[in-house]
């Protein structure tokens, strides 16, 4: 059975009923009603709320695009299928499970929408196509030109990136342009990353926190796309350039671009997150990434600055004991300064 | 300037995003009369003052811009005259 979905997508709906100007009132209203009678929520609502889980069992399809740009394509593998033998399906369907797993076991989630919604895949996306991505439905694979990338399939913490990016839309529905994409994509980095070591049985001391390993060819002077440990040192390539993420508040960009720089200003995010880890120790999804997931469940704004993430994200910590880690991680990467640091809430 | 070798057209197209967040941007020059016909009907056939829908995560995004004219698309939007233009405009430049 598939979950039932609305034909608004739930980020649509809950961008409408965050609105709150007059004029919207109605369609805010509707948007409400229609998110709250939803079989499948978000964050917003209380875990104890939550109408029990019928059949939530990993399910997965993997489709082939065969170079077009149809979607999904043509299935390949389904759950429980044996393997292609296509490298490319073969890595989605096994980076789908290693992504489920994390959240499954770690956090008890059960698919992007906690209610066992199958995940859906599609590898030979269009032609030398350098690039994946989340349409709101599904993820998208590129198999690359060949020449500067190859196949998007290769890193599992991309795939568990855009997986996340699944994630964000059913709970914190944050709005992909400027500072709110920036928190989306560091989020997605966030998990992608936390995959990769979950995966591998990692600690954050073990952990390379790169992004994208082994996407780039040999051609290319740089080991992966991004550095959450240090961002802006990625790559540096005639061709490319150099890594231009920043991971401080002070380099932060200013750009129309990119819709409004959400790859470029999410190193600063990435660098706060590979703080907190480093600074708490052992397996970083066990701490860190639990307080940066209970966050994205929490009350969070769509448009969400760093700053209110920030502050979310020390309100979390409180119960875990890390709020002091936490805080101290904002202000290193400058979202805070000594002076404008909320105080501990402990006492 | 030489009036002869002013560019009677320039079509650039910048695409930013996507996954890997990197910047690429292709320019063609039509610098006779014959080569800025044959571009026209291309520029032409755009919809230059639509409205950009949204972007997907990790979409690409397509800054286009024809002399004056300019529009911003995610790459959803990129399709029909848009693709057409787009595309010849990346394959004249590679
Ligand atoms: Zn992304």
């Amino acid at each position: 059975m598939e979950t039932i979905r609305g034909i608004v997508p739930p980020y649509l709906l809950r961008h409408i009923a965050g609105l709150e100007e007059d004029r919207f009132a109605t369609a805010a209203e509707a948007a409400r009603r229609a998110l709250s009678e939803r079989p499948v929520h978000g964050g917003h609502a209380h875990p104890s709320v939550r109408p029990p889980v019928v059949d939530a069992e990993l399910r997965r399809k993997v489709h082939d695009a065969e170079n077009g740009t149809d979607l999904p394509g043509r299935l390949v593998r389904g759950e429980g299928d044996p393997a292609t033998g296509d490298v490319a399906a073969d890595e989605a369907y096994d980076g789908f499970g290693a992504t489920d797993a994390l959240f499954r076991q770690q956090y008890g989630r059960t698919s992007m929408d906690d209610a066992g919604l199958t995940l859906l895949g599609t590898v030979h996306y269009g032609v030398a196509y350098d690039n994946a991505f989340w349409d709101g439905t599904q993820m998208v694979f590129g198999d690359g030109d060949g020449e500067i990338f190859g196949r998007f399939t290769a890193s599992l913490s991309v795939i568990g990136h855009e997986l996340t990016h699944g994630l964000i839309e059913y709970t914190a529905g944050l709005v992909y342009r400027d500072q709110s994409g920036a928190l989306n994509e560091s989020i997605a980095d966030v998990f992608g990353a936390l995959v990769e070591q979950h995966a591998a049985g990692q600690t954050a001391d073990e952990a390379s926190w790169l992004i994208g390993v082994g996407l780039f060819t040999d051609e290319v002077e740089g080991e992966a796309l991004r550095s959450m440990a240090a961002p802006g040192t990625a790559y540096d390539d005639d061709v490319l350039g150099k890594d231009p993420q920043p991971g401080h508040m002070d380099d932060f960009v200013e750009t129309t671009q990119d819709n409004g720089g959400v790859h470029l200003n999410s190193g600063i995010p990435n660098k706060a997150f590979h703080l907190v880890a480093t600074e708490l120790g052992g397996h970083a999804w066990e701490v860190a990434g639990r307080i940066w997931y209970e966050t994205l469940l929490g009350d969070l704004s769509p448009r969400a600055t760093f700053e209110q993430f920030a502050q979310a994200t020390v309100a979390v910590a409180e119960n875990h004991d890390a709020a002091d880690v936490v805080r101290g991680a904002w202000q290193a990467v400058g979202v805070w300064t000594n002076s404008t640091s909320p105080s501990s809430s402990s006492g | 300037m030489d009036e002869l070798h002013q560019p009677l057209l320039v079509v650039r197209v910048i695409r930013t995003g996507g996954f890997a967040g990197l910047r690429r941007q292709w320019e063609v020059e039509a610098t006779s009369e014959d080569e800025a016909q044959a571009w026209w009907p291309l520029v032409e056939a755009c919809p230059w003052d639509a409205t950009p829908a949204d972007n997907h995560p990790d979409g690409f995004v397509y800054e286009v811009q024809a002399n004056d004219r300019e529009a911003t698309l995610p790459e959803r939007q990129v399709d029909g005259p848009w693709r057409e233009l787009v595309d010849a405009v990346v394959d004249s430049a590679s």
